[in-house]
């Protein structure tokens, strides 16, 4: 990495306070011992504090070290899927923690990457918990921490990921491309494949999200082919989002190829339920190829495997797909009765309402004989958008006779 | 000892498989021959061998620790979150033993990168492979390559300036 660099363009290291070697032994040997000391110290403190009092931990001295930082950002991390609101409160508490780190204990640069982590913890905890904008807010404080350091390049590019994955939430795609193509690079020039690989994963996922099928799979592909560290599991997701990719492009042969190998890969990695996720894309490839008896025949299992886990929106999903089938062959009725099925099994498990409502005008366009196999692709892709926008209303998307 | 008990279940393994393959053919010849009754008393003891076999080889695989499934975690978007979280290891770990080495080893090939390369005088270099040894020991755990790293995090540090401190 560093031959491909230019000597004349680089900028000379500026004069400021030395770090010695001394400085870097000193604080390796105080981070050893309070990382020893944290575990005790931060389990008696939160098995001792009440949860509405834990802010108010921020204030004793004995925790404001970094070894009881590194302690908090475990926690966090292993609480962010079991209790999202106590990570979330152990965030913040981490947060107040890194404004008061001792000024002379630790290195500047060090005191600056433990707030940056600090921040980037509680930013991907809100970012859990949909709090998306305030999420974007404090990714970018994470990332503010950073900017005067140059050797925290990765430290930022972590949290530039973190921000793109946000804002990829948030339906900010303008905002995230720039972002994952920068730390991308990032990741590239410190040799780090994976997070090279999962940044490439979602500048993949956006172009696809953009509509950008042709881009998004080629992202994928070059994915496959470089030689970045992916798990049988990363390969399988890839295969199949080709595969899916390849439907929208109307190239069957590569969705055909490509989504039979995601299935056989996930079936060997053990995950069979991802192996049914993969089966719905093969069942939408053989509607689209104006084969939709077959495409219909294949979803059915497909569906019954969902509802069997209680994937209600998945196994929704997938009977959008069978309605799109049953429009193609003129089975109308069939179709507005699984419409009501789906509405009736939204209504069940809790789903959206606003997904209801657009699989309501559906049902109805359908009863008036006024819908066409597009107006279930529509709703179809509503539905999927409210994953990442449920906000967003199905008012603005009108019914239309050419699908547009 | 695990070796040991691994042995006798592959033994018990070939055993009932093999045992259940003679009765699928005697089930065969039996069905060929018209016999009901022999025909059904074969099946059920191919199903018993087959039954102690899958579940003596689903033992031998939980013991040796290979059993795919069940690392198997399924639910919706499994995969998306699990190639985040490879991006969200926590920080610092290092074992004590290997600092030393680890700072002798990396220092010199970063201080020589940093005069030779990027034309710093000595003790600018050996200031700024300082500060990215500082910031290293943050990020060790989701290292998997060393030098790249720090080739990289010593390029990027000196396109990126830093203020007066």
């Amino acid at each position: 990495v560093a031959d491909d660099h230019d000597p004349k363009e680089t900028v000379p290291f500026p004069p400021r306070k030395r770090t010695t070697r001394t400085d870097v032994r000193a604080f390796v040997a105080r981070l050893a011992r309070e990382k020893a000391e944290a575990v005790s110290v931060v389990g008696r403190h939160l098995s001792e504090t009440a949860r509405n009092d834990i802010p108010a931990l921020a204030a004793r001295p004995q925790l404001q070290t970094m070894g009881v930082l590194d302690r908090l950002a475990t926690i966090v991390g292993l609480q962010l899927t079991r209790e999202p609101l106590y990570a979330l409160t152990l965030a913040q508490l981490a947060v107040a923690l890194s404004d008061q780190l001792p000024v002379d204990a630790y290195p500047i640069v060090s005191r600056a990457q433990a707030r940056a982590v600090a921040r980037k913890e509680l930013g991907k905890a809100l970012s859990f918990l949909g709090r998306h904008e305030e999420s974007a807010q404090v990714f970018e404080e994470a990332q503010a921490e950073t900017e005067e350091h140059g050797v925290l390049a990765h430290d930022r590019a972590i949290i530039r990921l973190n921000l793109a994955i946000t804002y990829l939430d948030m339906a900010r795609y303008a905002d995230a491309r720039p972002l994952l193509v920068e730390c991308k690079e990032v990741f590239r020039n410190h040799g780090d494949t994976k997070l090279h690989g999962l940044s490439g994963f979602y500048e993949g996922l956006l172009l696809q999200r953009m509509h950008l099928y042709r881009e998004a799979r080629e992202t994928y592909l070059l994915l496959i082919v470089s030689n970045v560290d992916l798990s049988a599991e990363t390969r399988a997701a890839l295969y199949q989002t080709i595969g899916l990719c390849s439907i929208e492009l109307e190239d069957f042969e590569a969705a055909e190829e490509n989504l039979t190998r995601a299935v056989r890969l996930h079936k060997s990695n053990g995950s069979p339920l991802e192996a049914v996720r993969a089966e719905l894309g093969r069942g939408r490839l053989l509607i689209r190829q104006g084969l939709p008896e077959k495409g219909i025949k294949h979803l059915r299992p497909v569906r019954h495997q969902f509802l069997k886990h209680s994937l209600s929106e998945e196994a929704g999903i997938c009977g959008l797909d069978m309605v799109e089938g049953m429009l193609l062959l003129g089975q109308n009725q069939q179709a507005e009765s699984l419409s009501r099925t789906i509405i009736n099994e939204f209504l069940a498990a809790s789903l959206s309402t606003r997904a209801i409502t657009a699989l309501g005008y559906l049902a109805e366009a359908i009863a008036a004989n006024e819908a066409t196999p597009k107006h279930a692709v529509q709703v179809r892709e509503y539905v999927l958008s409210l994953r990442t926008t449920p906000e967003r209303e199905f008012t603005t998307l009108k019914l239309t006779t050419d699908g547009a | 000892m695990a070796g040991a008990l691994r042995d006798r279940l592959l033994f018990v393994v070939v055993a009932t498989r093999l045992a259940a393959y003679v009765l699928l053919v005697d089930l065969v010849t039996a069905f060929v021959q018209e016999e009901r009754r022999s025909a059904l008393w074969y099946a059920i003891g191919m199903a018993f061998g087959f039954t102690i076999s899958s579940i003596v080889a689903a033992l031998l695989c939980v013991q040796s620790g290979t059993c795919k499934c069940l690392n198997d975690q399924t639910g919706r978007r499994s995969v998306f979150t699990a190639l985040r979280r490879s991006a969200t290891v926590p920080a610092m770990e290092i074992k004590d033993e290997d600092l030393e080495a680890f700072f002798d080893e990396h220092f010199t090939a970063l201080t020589d990168m940093a005069v030779g390369q990027f034309e710093l005088s000595e003790e600018d270099a050996e200031d700024v492979a300082n500060e990215i040894l500082l910031a290293t020991i943050f990020n060790l755990p989701r290292i998997d390559d060393i030098k790249p790293w720090l080739a990289g995090a010593l390029a990027h540090a000196l396109q990126h300036p830093q203020v007066e401190a």
